[in-house]
């Protein structure tokens, strides 16, 4: 949600750019001042977003926890708002209704829509969060790591206010409490629950993360995940077949598809976890979109670089916490598995008919479900060393009880 | 990512691939036109000499260059059946999408740019209407409307009150070029007036080729009202 909040900045000044002169600045420049733009906001101006984003959000019904009341949004009480809408005026798919509506409008531009929960298990894989924490320790107990300059500031205030304690009672992103105290915790219950799988990393000092685990999970999803990827695959590689045999099998892609789809909505059923994946994604996407560019904040921790990995693990050497080796694979796979998984949770690959969109390379504009998927399964192969290009090995068990007799290789007799 | 990696590798080498498939067709085609063509003529020109010079040469040398002709018709018979095979591949690979598969794809896609961030938004590579400056007028201003991968705009349609849209013609556009990481990325400013009848909605573009884009936002088309207020002078009227 963070990452779309600072493209909506980006798209906007961009606009006034080109309305302006004929020529956008580049996209680099772009990139660092919209996030810099996020940066400098008021923390209770991102938790006000995170209000407005809930009370707009997409298929409510499935989502049913209370919003704030419409009388409380944009046009009724003024003062309440968190003045986002007024910064995003010429910006054509963020989810406010354009400034000069003011009124009885409270509906929002564009239905609210924020990434999939595996996105922020795969950013959190990454070890970010913990390396962020060390980070703020640093800043806040001493001056071990440079003075922050003033965006790192207030970067810092939003950080600690917002993803390092409990949110005021009331806050749509409000998941602790005396019931749930450790939000650590809470996201990896959320975790365990939807995907059956725990991060790959535990306590800082090596001991494992104590949470509860219920029995309600879905064990089963990986294995499925994997065979969903490997059928794709196949598919992928003898789609265009016109003669000999053709191992794709549509039918398998669209029961592993179906499987996933039941798993998913299972644990979701009358709006189950849509608070904490709401919460969860917010927060990770916030540190995400801090590595993303050598903004101000990775300028005053010396740790610029070319990718959001290498930017990571600089900064995870500042602070003595390196980040998991594979962060490159989980930075390139968190936006597209995170596409993927809300629209197989959607049921639009639940068909024989419908699958093909996974696969199919047909002339023309390039198919991009194809593109992500391809990448899904090159950098899925990379982060769990398991490879989704070869065929599952089915280990047989060896018979215990051969019956040995005249019929026998070594011709004993049985007795 | 950079070009090395395994993903990029692949897209790379489908990207290759789509247009070397586009490229051969394109040459086997031409080829082969060319080839019969040339054929002809050579045939022609063949006939021509052979008739002028042959008529007092030897036997035996009119059979072997009988011979060599039959060659050379053997070995262009044997080509031309190549190309034919070819051909035929080529038209056997799979068809378009369907629109069923084509709407799951453009879900799929504005899903992902919906949620990507400021450093992924532009390498989603698709015809958009970007922003309208200002998000609100009246009629008879102007607005720009920015595009990017659209190509030049032929019509602009406005929503009308009932149902429907109001089209007019824009002013003039301007092309723009974004400067990204990945190369420069064309877009249009497509400068229109707001023409009478429209009222709030979605702003359409129809493109030259005649396809559109529409924005997914409302563009607020603002009302001047005249309101007569009497004003009380304290004194009642007789």
């Amino acid at each position: 949600m963070i990452r779309q909040l600072a493209r909506w900045y980006a798209e906007e000044q961009r606009n006034q750019a080109l309305a302006a002169t004929g020529t956008a600045p580049p996209d680099d420049a772009l990139q660092l001042s919209s996030t810099a733009s996020v940066f400098s906001l008021n923390p209770l101006q991102l938790l006000r977003f995170l209000e407005e984003v809930w009370a707009y959000r997409d298929r409510p019904a499935d989502r049913p926890d209370a919003a704030i009341p419409d009388r409380l949004l944009y046009g009724q009480v003024p003062g309440l708002e968190s003045g986002i809408r007024n910064d995003l005026a010429s910006v054509v798919d963020d989810i406010y209704v354009p400034p000069l509506t003011l009124g009885t409008v409270v509906d929002g531009g564009i239905a609210s829509n924020w990434d999939h929960l595996i996105y922020a298990y795969l950013i959190e894989n990454t070890r970010i969060y913990e390396i962020f924490r060390r980070v703020l320790f640093e800043y806040v107990s001493g001056e071990r790591l440079e003075v922050p300059s003033p965006i790192t500031h207030r970067w810092l205030r939003i950080a600690e206010d917002l993803f390092y304690r409990d949110l005021p009672s009331g806050s749509i992103g409000s998941v602790t409490s005396s019931v749930r105290p450790d939000l650590g915790g809470t996201r990896r219950n959320a975790y365990y629950r939807m995907f059956g799988i725990d991060l790959n990393h535990g306590r800082d000092d090596g001991q494992a993360y104590s949470y509860v685990r219920p029995t309600a999970t879905n064990k089963d999803f990986v294995p499925t995940f994997e065979d969903f990827l490997r059928e794709v695959w196949i598919a992928s590689e003898n789609w265009s077949n016109t003669s000999g045999t053709n191992p794709k099998d549509d039918a398998a892609i669209a029961r592993y598809a179906r499987d996933m789809q039941d798993m998913l909505t299972t644990r979701r059923r009358n709006g189950n976890l849509s608070r904490e994946e709401f919460f969860i994604v917010t927060m990770l996407s916030w540190f995400h979109l801090t590595v993303e560019s050598d903004n101000e904040v990775i300028g005053d921790l010396k740790s610029t670089a070319t990718s959001p990995e290498e930017r990571l693990r600089k900064v995870g050497e500042r602070v003595g916490l390196p980040p998991h080796v594979h962060s490159e694979s989980f930075f390139i796979l968190a936006p597209r598995m995170s596409t993927l998984f809300s629209r197989l949770e959607r049921g639009d690959y639940s068909t024989p008919a419908a699958v093909k969109v996974l696969y199919a390379n047909p002339p023309g504009p390039p198919n991009m479900i194809r593109q992500d998927m391809l990448d899904i399964i090159n950098q899925w192969s990379i982060a769990t060393g398991r490879d989704m290009k070869a065929r599952r090995t089915t280990i047989t068990p060896r018979t215990a009880t051969v019956a040995v007799g005249a019929g026998s290789r070594n011709g004993a007799t049985v007795r | 990512m950079a070009d090395n990696k395994p993903g990029a590798q692949t897209k790379a080498a489908e990207e290759t691939r789509e247009i070397e498939s586009d490229r051969l067709r394109w040459l086997v085609e031409a080829q082969g036109a060319a080839y019969v063509q040339g054929m002809e003529v050579m045939a022609d020109k063949l006939a021509t000499v052979l008739a002028e010079r042959l008529a007092d040469q030897p036997r035996v040398l009119r059979e072997e260059i009988v011979v060599v002709a039959d060659r050379m018709a053997g070995a262009q018979e044997h080509t031309m059946a190549r190309l034919a095979r070819g051909l035929e591949r080529l038209s056997q690979q799979p068809a378009a999408l369907d629109d069923q598969a084509k709407n799951l794809i453009r879900d799929y896609t504005i899903l992902r740019e919906e949620l990507a961030g400021p450093a992924e938004g532009s390498v989603l590579r698709r015809a958009t209407i970007r922003g309208i400056v200002p998000p609100a007028a009246e009629v008879g201003e102007r607005i720009a409307i920015l595009t990017e991968n659209a190509g030049e705009a032929e019509r602009v349609a406005f929503a009308k009150d009932g149902g429907g849209t109001v089209d007019t013609n824009p002013d003039s556009t301007n092309p723009t070029e974004s400067v990204l990481a990945s190369g420069v990325m064309s877009g249009e400013v497509v400068w229109a007036t707001v023409p009478e009848g429209a009222v709030s909605g979605p702003i359409t573009v129809v493109m030259a080729g005649g396809d559109s884009i529409t924005s997914r936002k409302r563009f607020v088309v603002l009302r001047r009202e005249t309101i007569a207020v009497e004003v009380w002078s304290g004194e009642d009227k007789k």
